[in-house]
């Protein structure tokens, strides 16, 4: 037998940036956020040193105005931390908001029923042919440097309304809701001026809390403010909570004193790994995936409750036990409880009750946690009459029981949840009983797509169920992450993730990060078919610079621009393909069992 | 009822109600001594053009005409009402003129091909998906091939490491005409089999009484490969004849379409007082 060793791989084995130096460290242990105490690094201990973090989870920035720093909507994994000059924050939201073009995404347009009919003779007859007149068409100037390309705003006076906007001066910090939350970014922020800035994976904020209680306070204190408040607002569980015109001024006091001890009180918690992207296919098939060894528990079956576990983002799997294994018995999306029924059932007959089933994080997934008291106070005494004993809790609002559950075959669920196809809104599912191969999907996809087809008719099986291999337009797209141009994005129309082809650079890293491998590079053509390569702009010359052709990332669109929605599931003579929002397990339950 | 279930079920009490209702106003019609050939006959011929606009529709995925699943549904209802209209417009009785009973025989090569076309698409699926494992029918060539390949490595490391060995010969004999052999679609198609398949395995079944461990070990990867082979040969097959019987159902459509406009001129030409 070979004896091959190789170094155990540690925390800081791959490093944020590679060009973070140690003149850099400590040019940023000079500034005032460490220097005047707010991080004190005499706190860290030897083995995880601010130095140390700093090093190898930090990147010095150096924007200059105009330079857009974070885009609201993108996912982000990283904070950070304003050392000098000041960036501006375009508060704004949905149609307010900065334009699509100017944050490198596409403004997504319906064709029109004249355009829809000219698809008929202006498709391309080579295979991924575009169009080079669009790329020297005006967009966000980028430029990129050994690392990563920075894309600025022309005139930012222009592009953003300043009596519209915030300013953050030196020193402070933004982004990190995002980055340890793992949601999407709330607002786009821009380089005001020349600014120094301090990008800090979350890893390295995660350290950073635990050793600066100022940090730590400052941060929960904002998610508290900003983030939890937001969340519990928009949660149905505490809408009842939220001050309407009919009520009196003392019953809306009262009802905000509720929701403020439960915003004192509630806790965030975070399971799973971060920034992993788990080769899942690869758990399934060496049999490992069913022990559920790699999924963090977050409470366990027959524990005692302690409270109502909400889940803020990711994915989380509800199991019970069956054997010396777990049979999942439901998932749970953003926006769901669990515990809610033994809550209840344990308020109604005033004792104590135990969970009657596991929550495990799929992935990576973040929870709100409510604890009993709370709950009690602010929900179910407000909702439920106690001494009426035929009161009933909201249907709506009750956990899935596992008469619900059991909608969708146990079997088909496991399969779900196993492989994660449950993150997609819009899952290409094919009932295999129905599809008679005759591919007039792959011919409307490749039709719509100036013919090129956007997916591959072939994926998983599981019973007579295919889930092909066609971007599931996740709920929580890791593709997003590292983008770095934000050509890859969620449509503000339709919250499609699309890919903007004129500001893709074609660096891979969507499809890199896409554990589904739904995300295609290929090489451009121009209109007779020749390859295209890179030319140096800056020096005028149309010479080739590199040998490698341009490559773009491609995947389906869910035919954002057709009017007719997705052309797969339209062209389907035999209703054996579907887009499955798999988030809402009742309406996949619906289709399955059609 | 499940949703599936229910649609089949309106669907099919909709068109028997039509069937009725078209069958009994023709009756009625027809013994008020009014002549109904060439209103049948109009109607008749709307239904083929409509019947005809599904395969023209399939070429427009983005244009908002309903879903194809929709256009199937009707495509499939009224061509089952066709042939009630053309029962009633023949009168239930053999045509005798060239142009008509050509035109008759067009029409239910049509109608025909439709059916055994239904009722492959309804079936042939399940047949395939209990299969297992899905090739796209472009790929079968090349699996097949490396199929091919991989009993070949077989059978040459065999030769090399097993002194007098009788696989080769064995191959030579029964195996390779086999694997050489061009799908036995019309047993496939009908049985689910090739008429092939079993006298090998009784082949090997009974050569595996004079190979020693070693060769039974070798045998028996080569026999997981052939039953493969096999799999695929079955999955062409049917993958094949979902393809194929529209090359026959479009193409008498538009031969139908053709004469059936060749008829109405002919018809309104020569229709004399009867108009």
């Amino acid at each position: 037998m070979s004896n091959v060793q190789i170094k155990r791989p540690e925390r800081w084995s791959v490093p944020f940036s590679e060009s973070m130096t140690e003149e850099d460290v400590e040019y940023v242990l000079q500034m005032p956020l460490f220097a005047e105490g707010m991080i004190d690094p005499e706190q860290f201990g030897k083995r995880i040193s601010l130095a140390g973090i700093l090093k190898n989870d930090a990147s010095l920035l150096k924007c200059h105005q105009g330079e857009i720093i974070v885009r609201e909507g993108e996912w982000g994994n990283s904070a950070f931390f304003l050392l000098s000059g000041s960036v501006s924050v375009a508060v704004q939201r949905g149609n307010d908001s900065l334009p699509a073009e100017i944050l490198g995404r596409s403004n997504i347009r319906q064709k029109s029923f004249i355009d829809i009919l000219k698809q008929l003779w202006n498709g391309h007859r080579q295979v991924e042919s575009r169009d080079l007149e669009k790329y020297s068409a005006e967009s966000p100037s980028s430029r990129t440097t050994k690392e990563e390309t920075r894309v600025y705003l022309q005139d930012i006076s222009i592009a953003l309304d300043l009596e519209k906007s915030a300013t953050i001066n030196a020193v402070d910090f933004f982004g990190e809701q995002s980055a340890l939350g793992r949601i999407e970014r709330t607002a786009t922020v821009i380089a005001a001026g020349d600014c120094e800035l301090l990008e800090i994976r979350w890893q390295g904020i995660r350290d950073m809390m635990s050793k600066a209680p100022w940090l730590k306070l400052q941060i929960e204190s904002r998610f508290r403010m900003y983030g939890l408040q937001r969340f519990l607002q928009a949660s149905p569980y505490f809408e009842h909570l939220l001050p309407t015109e009919d009520r009196t001024p003392e019953d809306v006091e009262r009802r905000n004193a509720l929701f403020q001890n439960v915003l004192d009180d509630a806790d965030f918690r975070s399971y799973g790994s971060y920034d992993k992207v788990e080769k899942f296919t690869k758990l399934v098939e060496s049999g490992t995936a069913s022990n559920l060894v790699h999924e963090p528990l977050i409470a366990k079956e027959g524990d005692y409750l302690e409270g109502v576990y909400l889940i803020r983002s990711g994915v989380a799997r509800v199991s019970h036990q069956a054997g010396h294994k777990h049979r999942t018995v439901s998932y749970l999306t953003p926006g769901q409880a669990f515990g809610v029924n033994e809550m209840i059932e344990g308020w109604k007959t005033s004792r104590h009750a135990d969970l009657r089933y596991s929550l495990r994080a799929v992935g990576y997934v973040n929870v709100i946690f409510i604890p009993a008291r709370n709950f009690e106070q602010a929900v179910l005494n407000e909702l439920m009459a106690r001494e009426q004993s035929h009161s009933t809790f909201p249907d709506h609002l009750s956990s899935k029981s596992s008469d619900e559950i059991g909608q969708i075959d146990s079997g088909l669920l496991e399969f779900l949840v196993e492989r994660r196809f449950v993150n997609g809104t819009a899952t290409m599912v094919i009932d295999l009983d129905r599809c008679t191969r005759c591919d007039d999907c792959v011919k409307a996809c490749a039709t719509t797509h100036d013919n090129n087809p956007r997916f591959l008719r072939h994926g998983p099986i599981y019973d007579k169920y295919m889930v092909a291999n066609a971007c599931m337009h996740c709920a929580d797209p890791v593709c997003m992450i590292q983008c770095p141009t934000g050509a890859i994005h969620r449509s503000m129309q339709g919250g499609e993730v699309v890919i903007n082809d004129t500001t893709c650079i074609g660096c891979s890293a969507c499809a890199n990060n896409c554990p589904y491998d739904a995300i295609r590079m290929v090489h451009i053509r121009d209109e007779q078919g020749d390859l295209i390569f890179p030319t140096a702009s800056e020096s005028g010359t149309s010479a080739p610079v590199s040998l490698t052709p341009l490559t773009k990332a491609t995947k389906c669109d869910l035919c954002a621009e057709q009017i007719t929605g997705p052309a797969c599931q339209q062209a389907c003579p035999h209703d054996a393909l579907v887009r499955l929002n798999l988030g809402t397990s009742e309406t996949a339950a619906e289709w399955f069992n059609r | 009822m499940r949703a599936l279930t229910r649609r089949r079920t309106i669907n099919v009490c909709l068109t028997l109600l039509v069937a009725f209702v078209l069958i009994g106003a023709a009756w009625i019609v027809k013994n008020t001594l009014v002549e109904t050939h060439f209103l049948t006959g109009w109607f008749f011929f709307v239904t083929i053009i409509f019947l005809a606009a599904y395969n023209l529709r399939k070429a427009f995925p983005f244009l908002p005409l309903g879903t194809s699943a929709q256009w199937l549904q009707v495509h499939i209802y009224a061509g089952l009402l066709s042939f009630v209209l053309f029962l009633i417009h023949i009168d239930y009785e053999l045509p005798n003129g060239f142009l008509e009973s050509f035109l008759a025989s067009v029409y239910l090569v049509v109608f025909g091909s439709g059916l055994v076309g239904l009722y492959m698409s309804r079936t042939f699926p399940k047949r395939l998906t209990d299969l297992g494992e899905e090739v796209i029918f472009e790929q079968i060539p090349v699996v097949r091939n490396n199929i091919q390949t991989d009993v070949e490595d077989a059978i040459l490391e065999c030769t090399e490491e097993i002194h007098n060995s009788e696989i080769p010969m064995f191959y030579r004999n029964e195996i390779y005409p086999f694997i050489m052999r061009r799908p036995d679609r019309w047993s496939h198609f009908v049985y689910g089999y090739s008429r092939y398949w079993r006298p090998l395995q009784k082949k090997l079944s009974d050569a595996k009484r004079l190979f020693d461990e070693e060769e039974l070990n070798a045998l028996a990867k080569v026999e997981i490969r052939l039953s493969r082979k096999h799999q695929l040969d079955t999955q062409e097959t049917l993958q094949f004849a979902l393809k194929v019987w529209l090359f026959i159902h479009i193409p008498a459509t538009y031969s139908l379409l053709t004469f059936t406009a060749l008829h109405v001129v002919l018809v309104q030409v020569w229709s004399g007082g009867a108009l």
